[in-house]
């Protein structure tokens, strides 16, 4: 598949979440060396920044786990979770196909970020799959590390 | 010295106190207090029993007044709440000719400690029951002790009626005598409905009014306040009141049925999805839809989990039961909402970015909010849920249960881990160990499951018993202060659900003389837990679990700022089974694992062959929150898991 054809079909995908209303404030912006960066806010009120770069099909999450430094505790509980995310005693819906993207996380400037990158032109697939990886991982983060949410999510501790 | 000797010696001396204070009582004029017996000179030096008083058993021996006319108002409204039905009043002295006229009537009517406890108790009663009940608070303070009551309620859409008598209309504005104030503009935003009567002749419209309210649509509270000139006026007959007629005349018990083509559209939607789920709410217990519901789940082979103040729409032990199944919630592709009033943002919600909603709700103003839809119907839900069954086809999604079914199993494990993990803290109780241990009592021991009705309350111990119980019919679980998040209803919620369960109201018919167990913390009890004595009193078996780390449940995410931190903490081991003991209760005080359970079991047989409360004091430690001590502080397993209930 053409770069071009992974940015029209990443676009009509990420577009799709904003007209269905689980994007808000949905803008998309260039980036630099060709990145493209969407930027909403969703799960809350926080802006996400969605980074791809159609020539990789690389897709990033920046500004969505901040305060997590490297090698700590809750650093590498997040790597180990996202990494397992393409397990396959996982179900197909959850799982993110390795044949069709790889997934992983890593620190940079103190925030954790998820990358995934779309393998044999699969940049639909690999954008779709970004962004349920990060609903995943907040939930992740609700179930086991609720102090992380109400640290850094102004979620609510009652 | 023994304590025998100090009782003799004590009451040696009883004798010339006694007669120099009845002596300076009848001086002051206060035979009444005094009485015949004169035990409230004696009891503290002869550890009298704590007793009740006989005008309880008078009062319910004494035959009910005739509610024919010449008639008060607040007599004419009394007769309207028995007409409609009102089950229960809860409340405290104040309002007096309202409160006395809907005793009068029949209605069980409930005396407590604190208007706003009373308030709560309310609240728990119609969640245990869906249906109408009312409480009471004098002008003034007592109306305001409601207040957090009423927003808790309103958050939980429950259909209270809350009833405040206020200062005439004579003297409004002018701050004469005490406990002036505006009510309804107090309550704005805090319920379905709200009036100040003015015109003593629409005492009774006005109560058709609130019944309208309370009976449709989504319920709430309803608000309304009695100045003197209508409590107190006097009608001859019925020519003297504006409207007065029966209740057929200014309602209905038609609901809203649902579109046809939106039907067909849901059916479709949810015959093509692979993973769909029913979330039951609210909507379901109110409308008495669960026989509905398991139909359409049964027939399209849909999983449903539960949400909202009420559970046990569906049996947790069914097979497309996905209340035990956290992981599996985000797996679902269409996600039929069913009387889900209290919705959470999309953020909110476990579910996942892909999935698409149907919400069946009886209020079109409502639906589309906060969670956008692909599919909307307005209807009464039971009458959506039937209209749905006939429309679907029956399938069978294997695969989709099999996911269900695994998730579950996951779940159970991970429970029985943490219990594994909270036997190991030896010098006090876990959380873990209270909610699995309770599950095995209540439904793995002698009692059959179904058979206790539980008020699940608490702040953190919350997210460990919830993991651990079920709920087999409906109006067995009743959720704590829901999504206003009030700290400590708990045990004002627990004489709401007791006086529910001994009258057999609703659903809870069946289940009249067995203990209820209620759950809180001891922040919580702190609020409310002088509703012990009203307990007693009334001799209600209530099973009272006080989880007790000796702190408020948001000292872990201040533990590092040593400055304020004392603001989160309480005494250590503070004995709150004493205080039961000593407010007419049984106590028992459980500082080891292994003690838990015996004293489950002693405090269960005392709650259900003395018919009286029972508290279990629960020492934990505050640190059991902190990540170093593992499970920690735990995320919530509802679909609304960032909501408070949900």
């Amino acid at each position: 598949m053409a770069a071009g054809d992974g940015v029209s079909a990443v676009r009509r995908c990420l577009k799709a979440y904003a007209d269905r209303g689980v994007f808000r404030g949905y803008t998309e912006r260039p980036g630099r060396l060709g990145r493209i960066v969407f930027r909403f806010s969703w799960l809350a009120r926080h802006p996400y920044d969605l980074q791809y770069e159609p020539r990789t099909g690389t897709f990033i999450f920046l500004n969505a786990l901040p305060n997590v430094p490297a090698r700590t505790p809750l650093a590498r509980a997040l790597k180990t979770f996202v990494e397992g995310r393409s397990a396959e005693s996982l179900p197909e819906h959850r799982r993110v196909d390795p044949a069709r993207a790889s997934v992983s996380a890593f620190v940079r400037r103190g925030e954790m970020r998820l990358r995934v990158v779309a393998r044999r032109g699969h940049h639909a697939y690999a954008a779709n799959r970004v962004v349920n990886l990060m609903h995943e991982v907040y939930l992740h983060l609700h179930s086991y590390y609720p102090e992380y949410l109400w640290e850094n999510y102004d979620a609510s501790q009652d | 010295m023994s304590k025998t000797t100090k009782k003799s010696s004590g009451a040696a001396a009883d004798t010339s106190r006694r007669a120099f204070m009845k002596k300076a009582m009848l001086g002051a004029g206060a035979t009444a207090a005094l009485g015949t017996s004169g035990v409230g000179l004696t009891a503290q030096e002869t550890d009298a029993k704590i007793t009740i008083p006989p005008e309880f058993e008078a009062a319910k021996k004494a035959t009910l007044p005739t509610m024919d006319f010449p008639l008060r108002g607040a007599q004419v409204f009394a007769r309207a709440c028995h007409e409609e039905g009102v089950k229960a009043l809860f409340c405290c002295p104040g309002n007096y000719e309202v409160v006395h006229a809907i005793a009068d009537t029949g209605i069980p009517t409930y005396g407590g400690r604190h208007e706003g406890s009373m308030c709560h108790a309310a609240d728990a009663f119609c969640r245990a029951t869906g249906e109408v009940a009312a409480t009471s608070g004098t002008e003034g303070p007592g109306f305001t002790n409601m207040i957090n009551a009423i927003a808790t309620a309103n958050a939980a859409r429950s259909p209270i009626l809350v009833l405040a008598s206020n200062k005439s209309v004579f003297a409004e504005d002018s701050e004469q005598g005490i406990q002036d104030s505006y009510q309804q503009p107090t309550t704005e935003g805090l319920r379905k409905y709200g009036k100040r009567m003015i015109t003593p002749s629409r005492v009774w419209e006005y109560a058709g009014y609130a019944f309208r309210q309370l009976k449709s649509g989504v319920p709430g509270p309803v608000h309304l306040d009695f100045p003197s000139e209508v409590a107190r006026a006097r009608f001859d007959d019925a020519s003297e009141l504006e409207y007065f007629f029966e209740n057929t005349k200014y309602r209905t018990e038609t609901k809203p049925h649902p579109d046809p083509a939106a039907i067909d559209a849901a059916a479709q939607m949810l015959r093509s999805a692979e993973r769909p789920m029913i979330v039951s709410s609210n909507g379901v217990f109110y409308s008495r839809a669960w026989d509905a519901l398991r139909e359409l789940a049964e027939k399209a082979h849909i999983p449903v989990v539960e949400s909202g103040a009420t559970k046990g729409q569906f049996p947790a032990d069914h097979e497309l039961s996905a209340d035990a199944a956290p992981r599996a919630l985000m797996s679902a592709d269409v996600v039929l909402l069913v009387g889900q009033y209290c919705m959470p943002t999309l953020g909110e919600f476990a579910f996942g970015p892909d999935t698409r909603y149907i919400r069946i709700d009886p209020s079109a103003e409502d639906i589309g909010r906060n969670l956008p839809i692909d599919i909307g119907i307005v209807s009464d839900e039971k009458a959506a849920l039937e209209a749905l069954t006939a429309a679907v086809t029956r399938q069978r999604r294997a695969q989709w249960v099999a996911e269900i079914a695994a998730a579950r199993q996951a779940f159970e494990t991970e429970n029985e881990e943490y219990y594994q993990i909270g036997l190991g803290y030896t010098d006090a109780v876990h959380p873990a160990v209270i909610g699995k241990e309770l599950a095995d009592f209540l439904y793995r021991g002698a009692l059959p499951k179904d058979r206790t009705t539980i008020m699940q309350g608490g702040y953190g111990i919350a997210r460990y018993t919830r993991r651990y119980l079920r709920a087999y019919r409906p109006g067995q679980i009743i959720n704590g202060a829901y999504q206003y998040g009030a700290i400590g209803p708990d045990v004002g919620y627990a004489l709401g659900v007791a006086a529910a369960v001994r009258d057999g109201v609703g659903p809870q018919a069946g289940y009249q003389g067995h203990p209820v167990i209620a759950i809180t913390g001891d922040a919580g009890f702190g609020f409310t837990g002088m509703e012990v004595e009203t307990l007693s009193k009334y001799r209600m078996p209530v099973v009272i679990i006080v989880y007790n780390n000796n702190a408020w449940g948001t000292w872990s995410g201040q533990v590092n700022n040593q400055i304020g931190l004392p603001v989160h903490l309480f005494q250590e081991n503070v004995r709150y089974d004493k205080m039961a003991e000593a407010l007419g209760g049984y106590g028992e005080y459980v500082t080891t694992p292994g003690e838990f359970t015996p004293a489950l079991e002693r405090a269960y047989r005392v709650a259900r062959d003395e018919s009286r409360p029972a508290v279990i004091n629960v020492q934990a430690r505050k640190e059991f929150w902190l990540r170093e001590q593992p499970p920690g502080f735990l995320g919530k397993i509802e679909p609304g898991v960032m909501s408070y209930y949900h």
